[in-house]
């Protein structure tokens, strides 16, 4: 998109930090790994930036708005520690910065091409987040306790979980129980100026079950379930018109399994989700990667993953302006038919209590590769991702 | 004589079903003998009849094993090398990683090690780590798995009430 | 064969699977299982980014939920 057609649409309603994460945001804690108390403390820092592709596919397809899309960067912090002979706790921060433009709305055009509104480029919006938690750990069982909480100027969650694990058959299987509870409350900026609503708040309901089983000295598989009920305000009050049911449940069945390969001293990951819910969306993800060692201390880690999701019951190409707003409808690329993939390389240096990981991941989507043949949206995404981590034990 | 058949039977019948029975407290200490890290060896726990032994099950991969070792080197020193004497077993497949992570630690013991498991497998540890405390008579008084910080007050007691008898 | 029954089939075949390869791997037999590399959660905060950044540009969310393998000491 040229230059002039920006400038043209500067009074344009800048998106005054989009929240990106409203919609987004899950209870993601870090609790407890294992049956078996850490040994070691353990600290982790990582640093990661991505940029989205810019929509292209010519003039047409943006009516107005900046063609950049997002930059993020975000900035994490990783604590563990084992307290006294039967404990350990948790802590784990993290800062993410946004900058940049998002879909506002879209349309339709006469030919049947969708176009898309996208906002002014916003000023920086950032969120943070506080996680800690607690685990008790037992003969064969742990308990983890874990509460958390993240901000942004227009967005808060707190959301607290409970896991459970236990060992079976000499530790051959491990049971793994959580239980999880978020609420969020949205007070959209601007909102009493363009109509959105003013403060709205949902709440997320979380339970699942997995179960590790060892193969044999060298394989491991693991398969699990998981159920999540969300209830309140779930539209995205940042788009033009977007109206959601106000429940949402899904499903997710994983799948996992490690081998590793001793000639080669080297090990396989293999990972399967299958996620459907709701809003009738359906998705596959398939995901493959392989360590290897080489030089003395180096490692490197090869990665693809495949993605493939339908569209939700109520997405629509474009704005339906003459759709009752009792009814649910959504242009939102994230309830579209596509498919992506992501081929990923990691690169880890390892010296005894010392390991730093540089990673890099190509992200790319098409709508040919969604699990329906309904015609897709165009701001359809691809990124590029850099990440360095270090983690250190002592 | 019916009754060493009986015994011979369920033997063989725990042999068969593939159930090994776990070395219990009260149980005589299965014999054995192993190369040591050390280089000399092999050397044999009948060696030391007529003293108490620390046998200590260990391996570079386990955690708290490694947590266990500056214990496991101070109630060596503490005991009289003519009464009682700490006879580790590593199980590791590398004896160089085992021998690595002992410099490291800066154990002055010296290790046997065990690379296909058939000690391990004879005692049918119950966990990794696994310590027996057995009396000079050969028979095991104490079993200790797993270890956490102030386990080696545990240790020290039951080999302090052998030494004591 | 559909998308959809294949996936199943798939399903199927790991729970299968599942059942009948497993051999009990005794407490010092798990050298292998115990490497970093064979965890679940190698490294936490990488796993935390990659669910972070896909959940925010798909519809799907949610991962892998279990703890399991690994030394099995103490």
């Amino acid at each position: 998109m040229d230059r002039s057609a920006k400038r043209e649409h500067h009074g344009a309603p800048q998106d005054l930090g989009r929240a990106l994460v409203a919609l987004t945001t899950a209870a993601m804690a870090l609790p407890a790994f294992s049956v078996n108390q850490p040994t070691e403390t353990s600290v982790a820092l990582r640093s990661s930036v991505y940029q989205e592709d810019p929509i292209k596919n010519g003039d047409e397809t943006i009516l107005f708005g900046s063609a950049d899309r997002y930059k993020i960067k975000i900035n994490q912090f990783y604590l563990e520690r084992p307290v006294g002979s039967d404990w350990a706790l948790n802590l784990n921060y993290s800062n993410e910065a946004m900058s940049g433009a998002s879909p506002w709305g879209a349309s339709v055009d006469s030919v049947g091409d969708q176009q898309v509104i996208m906002s002014g480029a916003s000023i920086d919006d950032s969120r943070n987040k506080l996680e800690g938690s607690l685990t008790k750990y037992s003969d064969n069982a742990a308990w983890s306790l874990s509460v958390g909480g993240s901000r942004e100027h227009d967005y808060r969650s707190n959301y607290a979980g409970i896991r459970w694990i236990n060992e079976f058959f000499q530790k051959n299987t491990t049971l793994t129980l959580d239980a999880s509870y978020a609420r969020d409350t949205l007070n959209p900026t601007d909102a009493v100026l363009y109509g959105r609503v003013v403060k709205a708040s949902k709440q997320s309901r979380s339970l699942a079950l997995s179960v590790s089983q060892i193969l044999s000295r060298k394989q491991i598989v693991q398969m699990g379930y998981g159920l999540t009920k969300r209830a309140g305000f779930l539209s995205d009050p940042y788009k033009l018109r977007d109206v959601r049911p106000d429940n949402r449940i899904e499903h997710r069945l994983t799948a996992g399994y490690l081998h590793y390969v001793e000639a080669a001293a080297s090990r396989v990951r293999a990972e399967y989700r299958y996620y459907w819910d709701s809003y009738d969306l359906e998705a596959h993800t398939v995901e493959f990667s392989i360590l290897t060692p080489f030089l003395d201390r180096w490692e490197i880690e090869p990665g693809i993953r495949r993605y493939q999701q339908s569209s939700a019951s109520f997405f629509t190409l474009g704005d339906l302006y003459d759709r009752p707003l009792s009814l649910p409808q959504s242009s939102d690329f994230r309830l579209s038919a596509f498919g992506a993939l992501s081929t990923k390389l990691a690169i880890n240096y390892k010296r005894d209590a010392l390991k730093v990981g540089l990673q890099y991941e190509r992200y790319r989507s098409k709508p040919s590769w969604g699990l329906s043949g309904q015609d897709s949206h165009v701001a359809l995404l691809g990124y590029e991702l850099l990440s360095l981590g270090i983690q250190l034990k002592f | 004589m019916l009754v060493l058949k009986e015994f011979g039977l369920i033997g063989l019948l725990l042999a068969w079903s593939g159930a090994a029975v776990a070395v219990e407290v009260g149980d005589s200490a299965p014999q054995f003998s192993a190369p040591t890290l050390g280089g000399e060896g092999p050397v044999s726990i009948a060696d030391y009849a007529g003293k108490a032994v620390i046998l200590d099950f260990w391996a570079s991969w386990c955690g708290p094993c490694l947590v266990a070792m500056p214990e496991l080197e101070r109630l060596s020193n503490a005991l009289e090398p003519e009464s009682a004497v700490l006879l580790a077993v590593s199980v590791d497949s590398d004896p160089k990683r085992a021998a690595r992570f002992m410099r490291k630690m800066g154990v002055s013991y010296d290790s046997l090690i065990d690379t296909d498991g058939k000690i391990a497998a004879q005692y049918d540890l119950p966990g990794m780590p696994t310590t027996y405390v057995i009396n000079p008579e050969g028979l095991i008084v104490a079993r200790h798995v797993g270890f956490k910080p102030g386990d080696e007050a545990k240790l020290a007691s039951a080999v302090n009430d052998v030494l004591s008898k | 064969m559909s998308f959809q029954s294949k996936s199943r089939l798939l399903l199927v075949m790991l729970v299968l699977g599942f059942v009948s390869a497993c051999q009990t791997v005794a407490p010092w037999e798990r050298e292998i299982l115990a490497k970093d590399e064979m965890a679940w959660t190698e490294d936490p905060l990488a796993q935390a980014l990659d669910q972070q950044v896909y959940f925010s540009k798909e519809g799907a969310s949610g991962g892998l939920g279990s703890a399991g393998g690994g030394c099995g000491c103490n």
